[in-house]
C-alpha cells in the first residue's frame, strides 16, 4: 500500500501520523490541505491502492501565482523530519464496499512503520447531535485505551477537550447480536454520522490495540473552511505544531492552497443576462 | 432537516455516502468481471523469450474515448499495424462481446503495435472502464510493459473545467505529466483546481508512483458527438519524439477523420 519516493525513511519511530477522513464537509482533508500548505511539509511516498477512486491534478499545494507541473495523485504522504509529523492527504472517496480492507491495510502500514501515535481527523453531523450536545464547543474526540495511557492527561485537563458521548442504539441489543459481541468495549456504542471510515477505523484500532485518537467537528454541509480552521487550530494547540500559537486568528496562522480557488464552481459569464 | 414549508428532507453529503455505513454492502459489490488482459499468441512467444516477461516497448500511447481514439485512428494508426491483445473489464452475465467494439455491450480495449516501428504500442480504449475498475485495469496493461515513456490522450465536457476567466476557444488541450517525464509539453499544463480522475487518473498516478515518465493529454469539448475539430485538437501531440516520424499529417488522416465523424453522425439521426 505505501510506496515511499527515493531516499526517504524506512520507518516513522517517533513520528505521529495525522489523517483524514472522507466525510461530511471534507473538514479533515480541508484541515491536512492548511497543516501541508503552512507547515511546508514535503512529500515522502504514496498510499497506492484499490480501494480509492482515481484523480490526479495539478500542484495542490502552490500559494501565489506559482504554477509548476508537480501531479498530485489519489493518497499521497507528507512528512517533515523536523516536527516529527507524517500527514496523509486522499482526495478521492473510497471504492463501496472497500472501506474495511483500506482499514486494514491502513493499520498495517501504521504497525510496520511504528508510528508513535495517530489521529483521524473527521466531521460528523451536527444535525444528529444530542441536545447536550448542542450548546457548547464543537469538538470531540475519541482515544484508544493504548492512547489514553500517554494522552488523557493532556486531552481532558490541560486542553480540556470533550470525549464523544456515546450513544446506545434505539432498538435495542437484539438487533446484531453476534456483531457487537466483536467489538471491544472501549469503542461500544461509538456513533459518528457522516464521518467516514472513523468509527470502523477506531474499532480496528482498538482491536489491534493502536495508539490512535480520532478528532471530530460537528458540521453540516456548506462552507466548510471556518470547520477547518477550527479543526486545525485545535489539532495544533495539542501538537503545537507552529512556532507562536498566539499570533493571529485561525485566518492568519494558516496559509490556503491555491487548489482552494473556486471551491464553489467557476465564474459565470455575466452577460447573459 | 426541515425546510421553509415545514416538510423534513433526508440531508446528503457531498462527501460521504450514507450507504458505506451498511456493512452488509460489502457482499453486494457488483458482480461484474475484473479485467482480463489477453495478448496474440505472437506476443506471449515474445514475453517467454524476454528476460522477465517484459515486451520491448518504448512508446505506449493510450486513447482513452471516441474523439482521442479516433484521432489515433486517423493519424497514428494509418499505415500497416498488427492486433497484439484485448483487455476486457466489467462484463456482466448480461452482456454479449462483439470484439469488434461494434455493440453497446462491447467492453473491450484492444492493443495494437505498428509494423513499423514495433516499439511503439498503441491501446485504443473505446469502451468505458469504471472508476473502480480502472486500478485493476492499469495494473493489468503495465503487468507486461514496464519503463516505457507514455503517452496518454483523454478527453472531457469543456462544462468541467474550472477557472477564473472563460476566454478559452473550445475545444483546447491541457495537459499533466509525472515528476520524472522531461520532454516540453505540447500545451500547458492544467491549472488548479481541476482535475482528472477514473480511467485517466489512474493511469497516471500508476506511472507516477512507479517513476515513469507519462504525460496526460486532456482535451476539453463541447460537442457531445466526435467532429474534425474534436479530433485535431490533439495534433500538437504528434511533436512527440516518438511520433513525429510516425505520424504524417496527409490526406489520408482527413479522410479517416471525415468518414469517422461521418459514421458518427448516422448512427445519431435525431439531430441533423
Amino acid at each position: 500500500m505505501y510506496v515511499g519516493c527515493p531516499n526517504t525513511p524506512t520507518d516513522f519511530k517517533g513520528y505521529t501520523l495525522v489523517l483524514p477522513a472522507v466525510s461530511v464537509g471534507n473538514v479533515g482533508q480541508l484541515s491536512v490541505d492548511l497543516l501541508v500548505t503552512t507547515l511546508g511539509l514535503v512529500r515522502v511516498g504514496y498510499l497506492h491502492s484499490d480501494c480509492v477512486l482515481p484523480v490526479c491534478g495539478n500542484d495542490a499545494f502552490s500559494v501565489g501565482k506559482d504554477t509548476q507541473g508537480s501531479l498530485v495523485t489519489t493518497t499521497e504522504v507528507y512528512y517533515s523530519e523536523e516536527k516529527k509529523i507524517v500527514v496523509v492527504q486522499q482526495r478521492a472517496p473510497h471504492v463501496k464496499g472497500k472501506q474495511n480492507e483500506y482499514c486494514t491495510s491502513l493499520i498495517e502500514w501504521i504497525q510496520s512503520y511504528q508510528f508513535d501515535k495517530v489521529i483521524l481527523l473527521t466531521s460528523s453531523y451536527s444535525h444528529e447531535r444530542l441536545d447536550s450536545q448542542i450548546q457548547g464547543g464543537r469538538l470531540r474526540y475519541l482515544a484508544t485505551t493504548a492512547l489514553q495511557q500517554t494522552c488523557e492527561d493532556t486531552l481532558q485537563n490541560e486542553l480540556k477537550w470533550l470525549p464523544l458521548e456515546r450513544r446506545e442504539s434505539v432498538w435495542g441489543k437484539s438487533v446484531g447480536d453476534s456483531k457487537q459481541e466483536d467489538i471491544p468495549e472501549q469503542a461500544k456504542d461509538v456513533f459518528i454520522p457522516g464521518g467516514g471510515i472513523a468509527k470502523r477505523l477506531f474499532v480496528q484500532g482498538c482491536k489491534e490495540n493502536i495508539p490512535l485518537a480520532v478528532l471530530l467537528v460537528f458540521c453540516a454541509e456548506g462552507n466548510n473552511v471556518p470547520d477547518a480552521l477550527t479543526l486545525t487550530s485545535s489539532l495544533n494547540q495539542w501538537l503545537n505544531l507552529l512556532p507562536n500559537q498566539s499570533a493571529g486568528t485561525p485566518l492568519q496562522q494558516w496559509k490556503m492552497p491555491n487548489s482552494w480557488n473556486l471551491l464553489f464552481g467557476s465564474t459565470y459569464d455575466q452577460t447573459i443576462y | 432537516m426541515a425546510t421553509f414549508f415545514g416538510e423534513v428532507l433526508d440531508v446528503a453529503s457531498r462527501a460521504f455516502d450514507a450507504d458505506d455505513d451498511d456493512e452488509d454492502y460489502e457482499e453486494k459489490i457488483t458482480q461484474a468481471s475484473s479485467p482480463i488482459l489477453r495478448w496474440s499468441p505472437g506476443i506471449r512467444s515474445e514475453l517467454k523469450q524476454s528476460q522477465d516477461n517484459v515486451l520491448n516497448c518504448s512508446l505506449l500511447l493510450l486513447a482513452i474515448g471516441p474523439a482521442p481514439t479516433g484521432f489515433v485512428q486517423s493519424y497514428v494508426l494509418s499505415e500497416e499495424y498488427e492486433d497484439i491483445g484485448v483487455i476486457i473489464s466489467g462484463l456482466t452475465s448480461k452482456d454479449n462481446n462483439s470484439f469488434q467494439q461494434s455493440l453497446h455491450t462491447d467492453k473491450s480495449c484492444f492493443v495494437y503495435r505498428l509494423k513499423r516501428r514495433p516499439d511503439i504500442v498503441v491501446c485504443q480504449c473505446n469502451a468505458r472502464v469504471s472508476a473502480e475498475q480502472a486500478f485493476h485495469w492499469t495494473e493489468k496493461l503495465f503487468s507486461n510493459i514496464k519503463k516505457s515513456c507514455v503517452v496518454i490522450l483523454a478527453s472531457t465536457q469543456s462544462t468541467e473545467y474550472k477557472a477564473l476567466e472563460q476566454n478559452q476557444t473550445i475545444p483546447f488541450m491541457k495537459c499533466l505529466c509525472s515528476s520524472v517525464f522531461t520532454e516540453k509539453p505540447s500545451c500547458d499544463y492544467l491549472p488548479q483546481p481541476n482535475t482528472v480522475s477514473e480511467l485517466p487518473a489512474a493511469v497516471l498516478n500508476h506511472c507516477q508512483v512507479h517513476s515513469i515518465p507519462a504525460i496526460l493529454y486532456m482535451a476539453y469539448l463541447d460537442s457531445v458527438h466526435i467532429d474534425a475539430a474534436s479530433m485535431k485538437v490533439f495534433l500538437p501531440v504528434l511533436d512527440n519524439t516518438f511520433l513525429k516520424e510516425v505520424s504524417k499529417v496527409n490526406g489520408k488522416a482527413e479522410k479517416s477523420v471525415k468518414k469517422l465523424v461521418e459514421l458518427n453522425t448516422i448512427q445519431n439521426p435525431l439531430y441533423i
